[in-house]
């Protein structure tokens, strides 16, 4: 009957369209109601669930992103980008990929990434002869990079869900999951979706003769020389720092991830107010309220998981889950290719934070079961989410990429498959070779990592 | 159609008493996140550079910490109920019929207005239960911890209404921090 009531009101607040915090936060009420709990203790449920130390790391990550972002370092990133691949037959699509992939470990959210590089290069790419389509996929596509790279706060709330994961993986204890090992778990799989975004956007560069003016001449540029690339890059660097300040700072130990995030902010500002001279006041304050209010919508999500995650323990869910996909393979291979359709599925109409907070406490049981570590399941989880953010209906990414390219969906998704592809292999490879993720943290920390 | 414009036309004006209300409480609300915001921010640094540059952990920087991240997240969230920063899935009901889709949006307010409800009354239930308890290190009262979650369900309540009334009168709620 709890069951019943937990799973039905879920879905008939979330189709109604109420926000996805309120429907998680009503439906356990419910819930708690037919359970005969006093519903006090749910609240402290959620209070308790936002107020943990390690979560401070999120409005900084956050709040770092919203510096860059309007920080004037996209600029600098993109002029780096252009003057390296520029010259190439579809050069600017190429720049387009190393620069959101860049701007990515940057802002560390895809979202942002889209909105900064989509501003910059989506209508310099439309002016100099390339198709909408093209400019938005190649941008919302290669942001996506943004949602594994070091500076994603993606990674702490996916740390915050799987902290409960335990169990063995051959002769090894498993007993949560680090966050340095994450940051360091998603370089590879980055820089895998950086080469088949820039191989699918060279394909269809030359498929469709871009660059080409509107009368059908090829609108190539000359390689502008190593010395703008060295002067481009120099200008860049002091923004691509922020990365290796947290990588750094959390690799020696010297910071948690909350201090490397606050050391991360205090550096943005730093830079962007004294160095690069580009923040203004409004520009500021807006930050500061976006971040604000992201900080807000995620960890409300957050809390009212907590009491989801306390219901779906009492109910036993993961369990009955477990049992029903035991029941219908035994084989690892198939089990995770059931995980990956069912994320990819929810994905789709899930929001990110949300889709992560409800299907780690699900999956991940199961997944060190079959073998998998909470570090290579973070990887298949995220980027089962990233799929979902530029994929209609509720793909953000690609809302925001057709917003600003100033086309339908619908239009931008039919050209889309050469990149949904190269996503869908970096799926497949995370899944099925643990090496792909967990090799590099191993080699850097010095421990076995899963 | 903003209120505005809608009085210019003679049309129904909704409440615009609680609009220039929200309007300023919101505003309010976001001045108050940014500032816990960058209290924490200051916060956390203040108790970094101790740390390291002093060898001196100040004991109240997490508490304090988490004081302003609550603040932070519940003021946050309360004013993206009236700028519509919250996520929703909304593509199932954009398939039905006009008269529907206005209908569960109405039902979506009513339910904002019992989850915020809910917050209200557990945030006062537990402020009360708690309030002889203090925060260690900070020594004040551990029902301070639920002040703004208090705060949330109030504005939330606030906000989810004004919404509603919006709609019955086909108005459009303009966010006062874009």
């Amino acid at each position: 009957m709890e069951l019943t009531v937990l799973c039905a009101s879920f879905v008939v607040f979330l189709l109604l369209g109420v926000p996805v915090a309120f429907a998680i936060g009503l439906s356990c009420l419910l819930t708690f109601a037919v359970e005969g709990l006093p519903f006090e203790t749910s609240i402290q449920m959620m209070t308790s669930g936002m107020n943990v130390f390690s979560f401070l790391a999120i409005p900084f990550f956050i709040f770092s992103g919203e510096l860059m972002l309007h920080g004037g370092i996209a600029d600098k990133i993109v002029a780096f980008a252009r003057s390296l691949v520029g010259h190439w037959k579809g050069g600017l699509g190429l720049a387009n990929v190393v620069a959101s992939t860049l701007f990515g470990g940057v802002s560390g959210s895809p979202v942002a990434d889209t909105s900064a590089m989509g501003g910059v290069m989506i209508p310099i790419m439309k002016r100099e002869g390339y198709s909408a389509a093209y400019a938005v996929n190649v941008t919302t596509h290669a942001s996506l990079s943004g949602a594994l790279m070091p500076t994603s706060h993606n990674m702490i709330i996916y740390a915050f869900a799987a902290q409960a994961a335990s169990g063995m993986i051959g002769t090894h204890s498993i007993k949560g999951v680090s966050i340095g090992d994450l940051m360091f778990a998603g370089l590879i799989p980055v820089l895998w979706i950086m080469a088949c975004m820039l191989v699918a956007a060279y394909w269809q560069a030359a498929k469709f003769g871009y660059p080409m003016a509107v009368d059908g001449k090829s609108l190539v540029t000359k390689f502008p020389g190593w010395g703008t690339v060295a002067r481009t890059f120099i200008a860049s660097l002091p923004g691509l720092m922020v990365v290796a300040i947290i990588l750094f700072s959390i690799m020696k130990g010297i910071a948690t991830a909350t201090e490397a995030g606050a050391i991360a902010v205090t550096y943005s500002l730093l830079l962007t107010v004294f160095a690069y001279r580009t923040m203004t006041r409004k520009n500021l304050v807006k930050s500061l309220a976006k971040a604000s209010k992201t900080t807000g919508v995620i960890l409300l999500l957050i809390g009212v998981s907590n009491m989801l995650r306390y219901q779906m323990a009492y109910l036993e869910i993961p369990d009955t889950i477990e049992k029903a996909l035991l029941h219908a393979t035994s084989s690892p291979w198939l089990m995770l290719l059931y995980i990956n359709i069912i994320q990819v599925a929810l994905g789709i109409f899930l929001d990110m934070a949300a889709h992560i907070l409800i299907t780690t406490p699900l999956f991940l049981p199961l997944a060190i079961a079959m073998g998998v570590g909470p570090v290579q399941f973070g990887m298949m989880l995220l980027l089962n989410c990233a799929l979902g953010l530029v994929h209609p209906p509720v793909g953000t990414v690609q809302f925001v990429g057709c917003a600003i390219g100033k086309i339908s969906i619908g239009e931008a998704t039919k050209t889309a498959w050469p990149y949904y592809l190269a996503i869908f292999i970096a799926i497949n490879l995370v899944t099925y070779f643990p090496s792909f993720s967990t090799w590099l943290p191993s080699i850097i920390t010095g421990h076995p990592v899963f | 159609m903003t209120e505005q414009e809608s009085a210019a036309l003679g049309q129904p004006r909704g409440l615009p008493w609680l609009t220039a209300m929200n309007a300023r409480l919101s505003r309010w609300t976001m001045y108050l996140a940014c500032t816990c915001l960058a209290g924490l921010l200051c916060v956390v640094v203040y108790g970094v550079v101790l740390r390291y540059g002093f060898n001196h952990a100040p004991p109240f920087v997490e508490q304090v910490a988490l004081l302003l991240v609550i603040s932070v997240a519940m003021f946050g969230a309360s004013a993206g109920v009236r700028d519509a920063g919250h996520i929703g899935l909304d593509s199932a009901v954009r398939l039905l019929p006009a008269k529907a889709q206005f209908w569960c949006e109405v039902l979506v307010h009513i339910l904002s207005i019992g989850f915020a409800l809910a917050l209200l009354a557990g945030g006062i239930e537990m402020a009360r239960s708690t309030s002889a308890m203090t925060i260690p290190t900070l020594g004040i009262s551990e029902s301070v911890r639920y002040v703004p979650v208090i705060a949330a369900g109030v504005l939330i309540t606030l906000f989810s209404i004004e919404h509603m009334v919006a709609q019955f009168c086909g108005l459009e709620v303009v966010p006062s921090w874009n």
